[in-house]
């Protein structure tokens, strides 16, 4: 059991309120990603789960132990929570093996098997004897990583373990690390600001915003049903179009929408860039008539902005299409495919 | 604990100096400045001050540059031989250029032999700010048409201005504080004053009403310096840089740059070297002291080694506090050693002569006594060797291996220390070189029978024995050529010597 509760969350920077009242529940074993603007309180969130920093108030607690009540703090050697900051942070006067047996005990016999296992597991077997300064950015991460499994702790966090490295290796590290994280069974907070890292690694992502939790979900729930324009807007690129609801449909410059759930009190939907299609002009057609404003090309994909024509105020929608990418000027038509999410 | 015990040594001094003139009335005050030609005493010092740093600011300016950026032949050579001047107490230096030619006293004299001694404050800042600048911001400043003087003048020099300036203070408050160089100069300032009215027989009051003046001068100075490095940061935005620079190309300068210098390090260096050799050898006919010379040296290693191995002890947990654990209180602590920086080795020695004679006998004219004066006057130094060290070593490895299970005192053994080891070395090391050869507080506090080897040869030098003085300024400066070596590799020069 190593499931993490947090309730109630408080910290504060001088005047600086951090965390407003965090909750958050981490199952045992899940990967879960904290995604947030920077400045969020993700990173703090990280420091007080891992003992770097005292709770004001709250409680944090880790495999059904109280490790921090915001009164007294268990100390973050007795945790047994494994930490891997920003860039690693490997002892550079200890070679690679040095570093990744550091948290072993002396006297244990296995230590050198176990400092062989955990480099074997992030790909690096037979690296022992290597220097921090001879390895790359990302071999130095692996290493870090290593160091943090080898006393096989109860969780894992890892603060931003990718921002350091550059795109290309960014892409290969974090299907590496998912894979390793899954196959250990650890219960792993990731913090990041990049949300398709946290929609590609983990099964639950906490959305951070002002120092509260906005939302938790796996990936794909947080995608289609965010909770709130912030959340929507922050995962993935969101169109949010103004509506008219009657009953199980809503009327918009889109023409009429299919509502994926009950609309309450909503007055605008979202719209996601895939759920758009592009259409060449034609005169005749019902669909919504719009005018391209400009078109970002990325190769493999565009993404275009087009100003709808009808509608009484000008709406600007982005657009992804893999066809043909229409040049400014061009007038195209618009159709919406699948059901949209009605927000408050 | 040690960090509270450790600020409050070092506020004793800045207690000892109000809780004296405060006895004073206001008329009475009026009337001691006055028999002290206090104003006199000012524009002397400013005087000094002012010229000796300007002199100091051209030489070390430009020998930083021509050391970093020009194809000046042995430019690694003398990348070493300009710190050294660090290793010759400004008294021995004084006293080399004195019994060269006794006609070089007062003001002039004064300018010659600080100048000489004190270069090194603004050229090792200098050369460190020139190492750590990024050669793409001079080849931009180049691409946009500039000439290379013109880049110098608009790029290079307004990010020198805080080494500059860092130096600049550093001097003063040298000067400030220096005794025996001015004592043998024949140049009346604020401590040859005190030492004069102490030895005249204490009159306390008035010692340390002139002491008031002095303190308030230096945490004036020191004031600047600590604005200074608030803005410090603007200097070092982009970095380490990637790549290296390229040697100016001097053409036939190139040897006018050689023999300047050239000249510079004959007169820092040579002179007194020279002179000290030149009167070991006239000596030799005379008397030499072999006996005392070796008890005078053992000693000294003894006491520097103690202060310097104290004084880093010590060191440790202030910076711990002032590093690792911002709050108001670590700041207060660590402030209250920072202004330990400003006093002069003659303030502390009074103060704790007062204390000792007061309220604790039992260590006045002891061995423990002197080593804590050492210990509150050479602080400053341990901890600005310890905080840097402290600082790049990021506290995130310690957070790690907490992380990993490990308490307190096992990260502190296993990752702290290693890491900042060569810090610590760095401080005992500035530590034991100003202990070997500290003179003021020593001359002072020194229990009756130690003699130091400044303090021997100081006696020597008074009576106009050259000779006899030699043997002991000899022992001094190659004991202390060896820290000072460590030092200068540490504090940056290492790069000029080593890279490229």
């Amino acid at each position: 059991m190593s499931e993490i509760r947090i309730a109630g969350l408080e910290k504060a920077f001088g005047r600086h309120q951090v965390l407003q009242g965090l909750d958050l529940v981490v199952p045992d074993h899940a990967v879960a990603a904290v995604l947030g603007p920077s400045g969020c309180g993700k990173t703090t969130l990280l420091r007080v789960i891992g003992g770097f920093e005292a709770a004001d108030s709250g409680r944090v607690e880790i495999g059904g132990v109280v490790v921090d009540d915001g009164r007294r703090q268990l100390r973050a050697e007795a945790r047994r929570v494994g930490y891997v900051p920003q860039e690693g942070a490997l002892f550079p006067h200890l070679s690679v093996g040095q570093n990744v047996g550091f948290g072993l005990s002396r006297t244990d016999s296995d230590r050198d098997r176990t400092v062989a296992e955990a480099l074997d597991l992030v790909g690096l077997g037979g690296f022992e004897q290597r220097r921090p300064n001879q390895l790359s950015g990302g071999q130095q991460q692996r290493v870090a990583l290593a160091r943090a499994l080898a006393p096989k702790p109860q969780a894992i966090l890892l603060d931003e373990p990718f921002a350091a490295l550059d795109p290309a290796t960014r892409t290969a590290m974090r299907a590496e690390i998912a894979a390793v994280l899954r196959s250990i069974g650890t219960t792993v907070i990731l913090v990041t600001h990049d949300q398709a890292e946290a929609l590609s690694i983990a099964d639950l992502v906490a959305v951070i915003v002002d120092g509260k939790v906005a939302q938790v979900d796996p990936p794909k729930e947080l995608y289609a049903n965010p909770a709130s324009r912030d959340v929507a807007s922050f995962v993935g690129e969101a169109n949010l179009v103004p509506v008219q609801i009657e009953g199980t449909s809503a009327r918009s410059a889109l023409g009429t929408l299919t509502l994926a759930s009950e609309a309450g009190e909503a007055t605008t939907v979202l719209v996601r860039p895939e759920q758009l299609l592009l259409e060449p002009w034609d005169e005749g057609a019902s669909t919504a008539a719009g005018r391209v404003v400009s078109t970002m090309f990325f190769g493999h994909d565009a993404l275009v902005m087009v100003e709808l024509e009808d509608g009484a105020d000008p709406q600007l929608l982005e657009i992804r299409t893999t066809g043909r990418a229409p040049e400014p000027g061009e007038r195209v038509r618009v159709r919406v495919e699948g059901s949209v999410v009605p927000m408050a | 604990m040690a960090a509270i015990a450790v600020g409050v040594l070092a506020l004793l001094p800045i207690v000892f100096v109000l809780l004296q003139a405060s006895h004073l009335g206001l008329h009475e005050a009026g009337t001691l400045l006055w028999r002290h030609r206090v104003f006199e005493l000012i524009s002397n010092t400013l005087k000094l001050t002012i010229t000796a740093t300007l002199f100091s600011i051209v030489l070390g300016v430009a020998a930083a540059w021509l050391v970093c950026r020009s194809d000046v032949p042995f430019r690694r050579v003398f990348g070493m031989l300009l710190v050294l001047p660090l290793a010759i107490p400004d008294f021995v230096a004084g006293y080399a250029w004195v019994s060269l030619d006794p006609g070089i006293h007062g003001f002039s004299g004064a300018v010659l032999v600080t100048t000489f001694a004190y270069y090194p404050f603004v050229y090792l800042p200098a050369v460190a700010t020139l190492s750590r600048l990024d050669p793409a911001l001079e080849e931009v400043g180049r691409s946009l048409g500039l000439s290379r003087i013109q880049v110098f003048r608009r790029l290079v020099l307004p990010q020198l201005r805080l080494a500059i300036l860092g130096g600049c203070i550093v001097i003063a408050l040298h000067l400030l504080a220096e005794y025996g160089a001015f004592s043998i100069l024949r140049y009346r300032t604020f401590t040859t004053e005190i030492f004069a009215e102490y030895n005249l027989g204490f009159d306390g009051a008035s010692a340390s009403l002139l002491s008031l003046v002095l303190l308030v001068i230096c945490v004036v100075l020191l004031g600047g310096d600590q604005r200074l490095r608030g803005r410090a940061s603007y200097a070092s935005v982009s970095g380490a840089p990637a790549r290296t620079y390229t040697l100016v190309r001097l053409g036939k300068a190139r040897f006018a740059a050689f023999g300047g210098l050239l000249v510079l390090v004959a007169l820092s260096i040579g002179v007194p070297l020279s002179s000290i050799v030149y009167w070991l050898v006239q000596g030799n006919s005379s008397t030499l002291p072999s006996g005392s010379l070796l008890a005078a040296t053992r000693t000294t290693l003894v006491l520097a080694g103690s202060a310097a191995l104290v004084t880093t002890a010590l060191a440790l947990p202030v910076a711990f506090l002032a590093v690792r654990h911002r709050s108001t209180f670590s700041a207060l602590i660590e402030r209250s050693t920072y202004v330990a920086r400003a006093l002069p080795g003659i303030v502390v020695a009074l103060a704790f002569v007062f204390f000792a004679t007061r309220y604790a006998a039992a260590v006045y004219q002891s061995t423990f006594l002197l080593i804590a004066a050492y210990v509150v006057l050479f602080l400053p130094l341990a901890l600005i060797a310890v905080e840097a060290a402290l600082a790049q070593a990021p506290a995130s490895l310690e957070e790690v291996g907490h992380s990993l299970g490990k308490g307190r005192l096992t990260v502190l053994w296993k990752v702290t220390l290693p890491l900042i080891g060569p810090g610590l070395l760095a401080a005992a090391a500035l530590v034991f070189l100003s202990t070997a050869t500290e003179l003021t507080a020593t001359l002072i506090l020194s229990p009756t029978g130690t003699t130091t080897l400044a303090t021997g040869f100081w006696s020597y030098t008074t009576g106009l024995s050259y000779g006899a003085a030699a043997p002991y300024a000899a022992v001094m400066v190659a004991l202390s050529a060896i820290p000072a070596v460590v030092l200068s590799r540490y504090l940056g020069s290492g790069r000029v010597t080593s890279a490229t």
